[in-house]
């Protein structure tokens, strides 16, 4: 009974994220200044998505839904992205 | 990305520490740098009371937020500049963060509406006397600040200037040789004469992004858009160059700016030379008394010339 019920939740368990089929949606990106929302295809690593968007790392935060994310994390397709500037200061 | 210290998920790498941290351990970093801070430049003490300068953005409210979980004595000081909805957002944030956060520490908020003492917005105002309006804005903030400090008998006054400020600062100022300004470039300057109040950035070991990742964090809910007067500033344009510098080079901003307060403190005891220079030229303002190189101040002056425009 146990081996039974140990057999069929490991068969419901979820796959790896890489294993996902696509969505047809791609991710939407949130920019500011002037905000504006971009949608681009995944999978895409944060420090590839702002290398493709010409911004440079050290002067933005990217936050997946509420969480802040490091540069080498993966974002899929469907995914809701900020990017958020840091930059301030007129004096 | 795995967290230098606990190997737990981390949220935000630092590449120019070669660390990346964990919330509970990027907190504690954040601290401890604030803390170094106040420490190394003997900014204040825990029976000192504290005024920060609050504008609604991510440093200042960051900073007041610190100070009191450091348990400093740290009240704020909002300057409404009277730039439209800009100005109506940034001070419900101020609000909402003294109302959430800082009331349960038992700190106030004290505010000061530039349209009620000068008739006029800063927009207004700059172009009255034909300024630019970033540097209008900075002698009305500088001058309110000093004079709530004053009035209101606080011991220091802190203000949210952080890495990048200080290092593109000293970048426009080298650019441009102003050595005149070197001197104060510093992170902790005293109350040199009487009616000065004692100035300190207590952040100017975290970088802005380091400090904009605090805000989220710590869910502190701050003005993202730029203010609109600053499009197309020096400072920023400074700041774009040297971040440039800081992704292919980590560690370039600290390297700049630390380097060149290691060299000042060799050079001569700023504190004693700085005070006693600033004592040798600076008098009250035959105005409103605050202390001034010339014989009325520039905010008098402003004042007066913002006035005899209207008439």
């Amino acid at each position: 009974m146990g081996f039974r019920l140990a057999r069929t939740l490991l068969a419901l368990r979820p796959l790896p994220r890489a294993c996902w089929p696509a969505y047809d949606a791609p991710m939407q990106v949130q920019l500011s200044h002037p905000a504006r929302t971009v949608e681009v295809k995944g999978p895409k690593k944060v420090k590839d998505l702002l290398r493709e968007l010409n911004l440079v790392v050290e002067a933005h935060l990217v936050i997946k839904g509420d969480d802040l994310v490091t540069e080498d994390e993966m974002l899929y397709d469907g995914d809701q992205i900020e990017v958020r500037p840091v930059i301030s200061g007129g004096n | 990305m795995n967290c230098t210290k606990c190997k737990t998920k981390a949220v935000i790498g630092l590449p120019r520490h070669n660390a990346a941290f964990c919330k509970g351990c990027f907190n504690g970093f954040v601290l401890d740098q604030v803390a170094r801070a106040i420490k190394s430049e003997k900014m204040f003490g825990k029976e000192d009371r504290i005024l920060v300068a609050v504008s609604g953005g991510k440093d200042s409210l960051a900073l007041w937020d610190i100070l009191l979980k450091l348990g400093y004595r740290a009240d704020g000081l909002y300057v409404d500049l009277g730039i439209g909805t800009y100005s109506e957002q940034s001070h419900a944030k101020v609000t909402k963060f003294a109302e959430a956060v800082a009331a349960s520490h038992g700190a106030t908020l004290h505010l000061h509406t530039v349209e009620q003492e000068a008739g006029a917005g800063i927009k207004e105002l700059a172009q009255l006397i034909h300024r630019p309006t970033c540097s209008t804005c900075g002698t009305i903030k500088r001058y309110q600040f000093n004079r709530v400090a004053i009035e209101q008998q606080y011991d220091v006054m802190a203000t949210g200037h952080n890495l990048d400020d200080e290092a593109a600062r000293l970048l426009g100022n080298v650019l441009h040789w102003q050595e005149e300004y070197l001197d104060k470039q510093g992170p902790s300057l005293p109350a040199s004469v009487k009616g000065f109040a004692k100035k300190v950035k207590p952040l100017y070991r975290l970088s802005e992004r380091e400090l904009a990742a605090y805000a989220v964090l710590n869910r502190i809910d701050y003005i993202v858009e730029e203010c609109p007067m600053a499009k197309g500033s020096k400072m920023l344009q400074y700041k774009e160059v040297l971040n440039r510098l800081e992704t292919e080079s980590p560690g370039t901003k600290q390297t700049f700016y630390w380097g060149f307060l290691d060299k000042q403190s060799k050079k001569q005891p700023t504190a004693t030379t700085m005070a006693e220079k600033d004592r040798a030229v600076l008098h009250p303002c035959t105005s409103c008394s605050q202390p001034t190189t010339a014989e009325v101040c520039s905010y008098c002056k402003m004042m007066a010339r913002a006035g005899a425009a209207k008439s």
